[in-house]
């Protein structure tokens, strides 16, 4: 019987060429996110290289001057790009994963953007997180929406009604035929994924996983309610191309609206502003100015005398270091504004699938901007380092030779990760019990 | 008026007409009689030039067919199974849309009277198209008809889904049109109404006329006989 | 004949509730849209506006030594055009701050998608978005039987024997459900048209606009009505549509981009720095490394003033070289770019490309070009915006290089002398520069045009009636 239904179904054209064309943009994202990964891993091997020449030459050209040569200087830092990341490429495109700062003020280096071309941000890349959010919930309404209209609309259903011993078992088995087709395609894209992209697996591969079941177990509820309904065809096609158009524009992008406008962050502006006038200023101010405060953050470089020439490297990083320490309340801002922005988006995420699944991924591969502000708080402790390794091999004047330069590689951001199975999953799963109770209670009777 | 002449017709190797010819003479009903499949639908849509014949020649008032929109169009009207228009416009609107179509702009008062010519009654005139019966949406399409005031008129199915009064209106309407001269063309399964109807009968198989007759020459009953020894 | 069918389509559109419920929500989805972006625009407006008071005053604030000042430097803001309320374009993702330093050639700076999460990614609800999304959708789901269920229903015959032709009835369908689309949009046309009242240029572009859109409606039409008539039943026409839309507008685009910036890569920001730092210290085309430049400056210049030491100059060195060491950092920035932009350059020829795979990316780029928020305007105000802190960083220089000094031996740049430096001002480039840049899209929009007559012209010869 279940056989039958399953031939019955499989035999049409129209899902045969559903499914295959499912199944091949999927497997087209994956060399896309493979491609993405390639770029990126290339970048991070190109920058060990181009790192050690540039301190060669450099160490060659301002061999007399320790604090001219960590002028020129820039140390690299990495925010790894796991393979898993080519699933859903997130943030990634347009926040760097490789920052290469000198020991000199960071706001101004920190939010330096990569070379790119905004049209092809703009337009979005084609990776397995879009196809799974965009594309299967249109094929699983194309084969869901007329499960019992058709039946009813072609007079077969009260033949079935007649035959079979329990109706919803009937329905049951047609949806879940549905599902373990949709399910087989998914698994497919999922599993290909791994030699394709060079995904180890763990439990980010899992939780991926589970999410991306946990997203077609929520539009299988949204079909399986509106089937419940027992409309005509027409009438349920129309509802749920509407739920998609709702769910994957519409919503999404009000949102978007309302996050911005409610949540500014002018921020970025005050920002750059206290930091140019912080280090700026201090050039046409008295030299003990700048000096009191630089030895009130560091007091253990108090030993330096404040310098009587007119130029020096310890009043030049010095200026350097208040740059950084006067925006450093409005940087502060900054972050929490944009993770108060995050977090209310995380919020509203959890009601509208559609926007929590993308949230879900580009966590799960760290390629969200949570990520980022990590990677930016760990670029803050990597410049701080530098900064105490070679403040005092400057202010007394080291001989550039005796500093073995060969160890400055670029070095991996450490950021916190861990998989929230419940924040990625309930969510999902609670939408789909929900609407899939409201289709039982409409079933009840039949 | 309608001369069919050795028609041939295949779809994809299966024969659909197979030879056939008859004759329709003017003020005549002709109903073709036969089973689903038998060819009668096709015969109709090759008098009204939606599809061609692979061999064979139809005639129309000594004009032979071609495809596409030809003089003949406005020689002939047509009724299709399932009346279906249009179901947000009024019976009226659909009259006058259909009529613009052939080129007839009729003031208001016109229209009316072609509906009610047509057996429908006044009030219903301007309710929507989606309110009616079949045998109503049926009446606005012998008026499209009637106002085309077309020679020829092809029915395809007419009576299939008609209560009996509405089965005796239609007679009763194609009678008239017959009386005023115009000759009617149907595809019908149905005996009874044949016999009750037409002028001249003819039975269908496989694409082929098998029995040809006068409704003067025969009742029901004989008309039953032959049809079930034919098919 | 064809405009009876027409003003049928028409009069069924409007007598039908759900079409006129969905018009309804395109008109909220519209307002809403707009009235959030006018907020945020005014909100950036505002802002911009604001800081570059504070900037400029704050340079000005006291006197400073003119090579401080030119560290000091300022930020320069691409101003919002007003055509941005209806198609932000790649604003989001370009960047709207430069910085003005000495030493340094800054990229554009602080992109909203940098702080956002992810939903930005999804889109966001502009009138553009509407209109190249949405509007589609919609006359996807009221023009998609028109042919297919009068075909369903027999009435197709009918209409045929009473003496319809084939092409009367097409272009019929097509012209019917084109007004009734353009009906829905004629209030958002007519409200960005008054908007444009307010100057010559501007009427203009927002004239383009709205003739762009109708032209691109007039394209989707056709292919909904062709399909329509193709297709055996209503059933199969909207599978199709749907299939066509979601291939058109959600696929396609993104592998036209993934295509570009595979087979075109750019190199990294790292990279790219590097690249010039390296070609600063080491010269380009046989100038000679930073050392043996300077020297050969200071030959120059002693012997143009015809004395021995630096300190017999009657100007301070200090200054030209500072000057020149800008100059050659430009020279190598502009080299450096070079390979860059011809990348970018490819990139965006493959965009134009692809206008002619889908109407969504002729539209989509036409669109911002009108709106002055595509790439190259964006290129423009970079290039443009490099050109003054040039500009700036020489001028301090200069100033420096006459070796004037205050009371306590400082070289200095009075207060009035910064105050009134040249202000950046950006005038965008006229609507000329649209049509010079993009021929190959205005080209696309004629492609599809002639494709879908032709194809329509091949339908009519096919007589499928049945």
């Amino acid at each position: 019987m279940t056989r039958l239904a399953f031939y019955s179904f499989i035999r049409s054209n129209s899902v045969k060429i559903g499914l295959s064309f499912l199944f091949l943009t999927g497997i087209i994202s994956l060399f896309i996110g493979k491609q993405f990964i390639e770029k990126q891993k290339q970048n991070i091997t190109d920058t060990a290289i181009y790192q050690k020449e540039y301190i060669t030459q450099n160490v060659k050209f301002h061999k007399d001057d320790m604090g001219l040569l960590l002028y020129y200087l820039k140390f690299s830092l990495i925010n790894e790009v796991p393979a898993i990341s080519g699933l859903s490429i997130g943030q990634r495109d347009v926040n760097p994963s490789i920052k290469s700062v000198t020991i000199r003020g960071l706001e101004g280096q920190k939010y330096d953007t990569d070379l790119n071309n905004p049209y092809n941000s703009l337009l979005g890349s084609l990776d397995f997180s879009f196809v799974l959010i965009f594309l299967f919930p249109l094929l699983i309404i194309a084969f869901t929406y007329n499960i019992i209209s058709e039946e009813k609309e072609s007079g077969t259903w009260r033949m079935v009604s007649v035959q079979s011993k329990s109706l919803f078992k009937h329905i049951n088995k047609l949806f879940a035929i549905r599902l373990a087709l949709i399910l087989v395609v998914l698994l497919l894209i999922l599993f290909l994924a791994i030699p394709v992209l060079n995904i180890p697996i763990n439990a980010d591969f899992w939780a991926v996983l589970a999410t991306s079941v946990s997203y077609v177990l929520v539009w299988f509820g949204i079909c399986f309610w509106v089937a419940s309904l027992q409309k005509r065809s027409n009438f349920n096609a129309v509802v749920l191309l509407s739920v998609w158009i709702l769910l994957i524009i519409i919503l999404p992008t009000a949102v978007n609206n309302y996050l911005v406008n409610k949540y500014p962050v002018p921020e970025a502006l005050e920002t750059t502003l206290k930091q140019r006038k912080g280090y700026h200023e201090k050039w046409d101010m008295p030299k003990n100015a700048t000096m009191d405060k630089f030895f009130a953050h560091y007091p253990q470089y108090k030993k330096y005398p404040v310098p009587e020439e007119e130029f020096n490297w310890l009043w030049y990083y010095a200026m350097q270091q208040m740059g950084d320490d006067e925006s450093l309340e409005s940087s502060k801002e900054m972050k929490e504004k944009i993770l108060l922005r995050e977090k209310s988006s995380r919020a509203i995420a959890n009601i509208i699938p559609t926007i929590h699944t993308q949230l879900a991924f580009n966590q799960i591969v760290r390629t969200d901007l949570h990520n980022h502000m990590q990677f930016l708080d760990r670029l803050d402790d990597f410049h701080e380092k530098l900064r105490l390794y070679f403040y005092p091999k400057i202010f007394e004047n080291h001989l550039v030779e005796e500093e073995n330069w060969s160890k400055f590689k670029p070095e991996y951001a450490v950021t916190a990760h861990q998989i929230n199975w419940g924040e990625s999953l309930l969510p999902l799963l609670l939408v789909t019990a929900l609407i899939s109770s409201f289709a039982l209670f409409n079933l009840r009777k039949i | 008026m309608l001369k069919a002449i050795n028609l041939l017709k295949s779809y994809n190797g299966k024969k659909a007409l197979d030879n056939i010819s008859f004759q329709v003479e003017k003020g005549e009903i002709y109903c073709l009689l036969g089973q689903n499949g038998a060819g009668k639908t096709t015969t109709i849509n090759l008098f009204l030039g939606f599809i061609k014949p692979d061999d064979g020649n139809a005639f129309i008032d000594g004009e032979e067919i071609s495809t596409g929109t030809s003089s003949l169009n406005k020689k002939m009207a047509y009724i299709p199974e399932m009346v279906q228009l249009y179901g947000n416009l009024s019976g009226m609107e659909n009259l006058d849309f259909f009529s613009r179509i052939a080129g007839f702009k009729y003031p208001q008062e016109k229209l009316s009277e072609f509906l009610t010519k047509a057996g429908l009654q006044e009030d219903a005139h301007r309710q929507q198209l989606s309110s009616y019966s079949k045998g109503m949406r049926q009446k606005v399409g012998i008026a499209v008809a009637i106002a085309k005031n077309a020679d020829v008129i092809f029915m395809d199915e007419p009576t299939s889904g008609l209560d009996p009064k509405a089965m005796a209106e239609f007679t009763e309407s194609c009678k008239e049109l017959a009386a005023t001269g115009k000759t009617i063309f149907m595809a019908t399964h149905d005996i009874f109404n044949a016999v009750n109807v037409g002028t001249k009968i003819g039975i269908m198989r496989e694409g082929s006329i098998i029995h040809e007759m006068l409704t003067t020459d025969i009742d029901a009953n004989e008309l039953q006989k032959i049809y079930l020894e034919t098919i | 004949m064809w405009h009876i069918i027409a003003k049928k389509e028409i009069k069924q559109a409007f007598s039908n509730r759900v079409f006129i419920l969905l018009g309804l929500i395109v008109w909220i989805i519209i307002g809403v849209s707009a009235l959030s972006g006018y907020k945020n625009y005014r909100n950036i407006k505002k802002q911009q506006e604001h800081a570059k008071e504070l900037f400029k005053e704050e340079l000005a604030e006291k006197e400073r030594d003119p090579h401080s000042a030119a560290h000091f430097g300022t930020y320069l803001f691409k101003p919002l055009t007003f055509l941005s309320l209806y198609d932000p374009g790649v604003n989001d993702y370009s960047g709207s701050t430069y910085r003005v330093e000495a030493h340094r050639q800054s990229q554009m700076n602080l992109a909203n998608a940098r702080d956002t999460s992810a939903i930005l990614r999804l889109g966001e609800l502009s009138i553009s978005t509407v209109f190249q999304l949405l509007i589609p959708l919609l006359l996807i789901f009221f023009s998609f039987s028109s042919i297919s269920k009068e075909r369903e229903e027999g009435t197709l015959k009918l209409l045929f024997t009473q003496g319809l032709g084939i092409r009367s009835l097409i272009w019929g369908k097509i012209f019917g459900n084109y007004s009734i689309v353009m009906l829905i949009s004629l209030p958002v046309f007519l409200i960005i048209l008054a908007s444009g009242l307010l100057g010559t240029e501007s009427f203009i572009r927002t004239l383009l606009f709205v003739v762009a859109y109708g032209f691109y409606f007039f394209i989707i039409t056709c292919i909904c009505i062709l399909v329509s008539y193709r297709t055996k039943t209503s059933g199969a026409s909207l599978l199709s549509l749907l299939c066509i839309w979601t291939l058109l507008f959600l696929i396609v685009p993104k592998l036209i981009a993934g295509i570009a910036t595979t087979t075109y890569p750019l190199i990294s920001y790292n990279e790219f720095t590097k690249q010039m730092e390296l070609d600063y210290s080491n010269g380009i085309e046989n100038d000679g490394t930073r050392g043996e430049r300077t020297q050969k400056l200071e030959k120059e210049i002693l012997k143009k003033y015809n004395v021995h030491t630096v300190s017999e100059l009657p100007i301070n060195l200090d200054g030209l070289m500072l000057q020149n060491s800008e100059d050659y950092l430009s020279k190598v920035y502009r080299a450096r770019s070079i390979p860059v932009e011809e990348q970018l350059e490819r990139q965006k020829a493959i965009f134009k490309l692809g206008a002619f795979f889908t109407p969504y990316n002729a539209i989509n780029q036409l669109s911002m070009a009108i709106s002055g928020t595509d790439l190259y305007q964006h290129q423009d105000f970079h290039k443009k915006a490099g050109k003054y802190r040039d500009y700036f960083v020489r001028t301090l220089n200069m100033e420096l290089a006459k070796g004037e000094k205050n009371e306590a031996g400082q070289y200095t740049v009075s207060t009035t002398f910064l105050k009134n430096m040249e202000q950046f001002t950006y005038v965008q480039p006229s609507v000329n520069f649209v049509f010079h840049k993009y021929p190959f899209i205005l080209l696309s929009f004629l492609f599809w045009m002639v494709l879908l007559i032709f194809l329509i012209e091949l339908s009519i010869k096919k007589q499928n009636i049945l």
